[in-house]
């Protein structure tokens, strides 16, 4: 996700990383509140935001609220010495070199830790509730959760099983007979 | 991988890649068509042959384009392979996973239960898959033949710009993918036995070609004809000015 204020910016950056030809979505944000948006929806590996943001107290919330993927500062100048820098003149080869060394991090981390692949209790409520047609906010409501929390679930639910869609998500309830096919809408 | 030319025997590009014969479907080339080359058969059906080359190319190695200079293409040429490609989904591709999945549901005595839900989603997936080519078809494409008609005869049209533009389009393409990836993910991870296991790998390995198929159909549309149109949408607004 490309988060900056600059209109140039973006889409200067987004034309940079399409370049590459990574295997990867581009996400792009003007301000804090598309990009939180953003970050809830999707799965965010890497964010590039601009200086600007780097003492928004927004933005470090939004950032140290999930996982924590990768995060670079996109600066006009090169600061040097500051590994987590992208500057305005770095040639397409640091770029690539850059933006691929974060993304196969952000691999070897998820590699590392054990995946847990069964879900919690709170999990498969929120599938079951899912499953049977609730929004983000209904879930959040039912189970007395915050809405961050119960995003956070959903993310955790991707993670583990694989599916994404309300959906995929309801076969995998009926299959595994959390919800029955009459009580579905598929 | 060698890449694909003009004077590529047809044959022995097939041959590298059986795949390729479902793409060259689309430009009304069947099996059969003897001993010739990627440019002999252009010229003999009337296909521009620097976009067959480049769609074949690109079918291989997804860093062929946007590596290439794509400029040359008309808009038109590129609205009408793209649906080939839709009367492919939907007359031949999914008719026939279907046919394949009635079958897995149909056969198994006494009925599993857990099959027919399978059944159940990928319908859903269909009629929104159906939605959006729909959607394709009715506005997009002709939106973007109309764009490209006044782009190249300003004098003929004064009227406006139309309030759809290419922006909305790409905001509306993803959740059909998403779909697809889930059913595969429900087929090898959680399908219910018994089952007739030849079926299944039959039923998966469509679902695997049809998902390239499908990303290498919004790849075209992501990143020549997008471009493109909002190449054109630009420069058509300041014409107006």
């Amino acid at each position: 996700m490309i988060l900056s204020q600059s209109h140039i910016i973006r889409l200067g950056l987004r034309q940079c990383l399409t370049d590459l030809n990574l295997p990867v979505k581009i996400f792009l944000a003007a301000d804090l509140t598309t990009a939180t948006d953003l970050y809830e929806n999707n799965d965010i590996q890497l964010i590039i935001a601009g200086e600007e943001f780097s003492d928004d107290a927004g933005f470090h919330q939004l950032v140290t609220s999930g996982k924590p993927e990768g995060i670079f500062l996109f600066s006009e100048n090169h600061l040097p010495g500051n590994e987590q820098n992208l500057s305005l003149f770095m040639t397409p080869v640091e770029l690539a070199a850059k933006i691929k060394m974060m993304l196969q991090t952000g691999k070897e981390n998820e590699n590392m830790s054990t995946p847990e692949k069964e879900l919690s209790k709170r999990e498969k409520e929120v599938v079951r509730l899912l499953a049977l047609g609730a929004s983000n906010k209904d879930i959040a409501e039912k189970l007395n959760l915050s809405l961050h929390t119960a995003l956070t679930h959903r993310k955790n639910i991707i993670r583990k099983l694989g599916i994404k869609t309300a959906a995929g998500l309801t076969v995998f309830a009926i299959l595994n007979g959390m919800i029955t096919l009459e009580e579905a809408n598929l | 991988m060698r890449t694909i030319s003009t004077e590529t025997n047809l044959a022995d590009a097939i041959l590298q890649n059986h795949n390729l014969l479902r793409v060259i479907g689309r430009f009304d080339i069947q099996p059969g068509f003897g001993d010739v080359t990627v440019g002999e058969i252009c010229h003999k059906k009337d296909i521009d042959p620097v976009f067959m080359v480049v769609i074949l190319n690109s079918f291989l190695d997804e860093s062929y384009f946007p590596a290439h200079d794509l400029t040359g293409f008309s808009l038109k040429q590129l609205v009408r392979y793209l649906q080939k490609t839709h009367d492919y989904y939907l007359n031949h591709q999914i008719p026939y996973i279907q046919e394949l999945i009635d079958r897995l549901c149909s056969g198994q005595q006494p009925e599993n239960p857990g099959l027919k839900v399978v059944n159940r989603f990928f319908a859903a997936y269909c009629r929104e898959l159906n939605d959006h080519i729909m959607r394709e078809e009715k506005v997009t494409f002709p939106y973007v033949l109309g764009i490209e008609n006044r782009f190249n005869h300003p004098e003929e049209s004064e009227t406006g710009i139309p309030d759809y533009t290419i922006q909305h389009y790409e905001t509306e393409h993803d959740n059909v993918e998403e779909k697809l990836n889930d059913l595969k993910n429900i087929m090898i991870k959680y399908l219910p036995q018994p089952f007739d296991f030849d079926l299944v790998n039959r039923i998966t390995a469509e679902l695997y070609w049809l998902e390239k198929d499908l990303n290498e159909h919004s790849r075209i549309e992501d990143k020549i004809m997008i471009p493109k149109v909002r190449m054109m949408e630009t420069e058509l607004k300041l014409n107006r000015r």
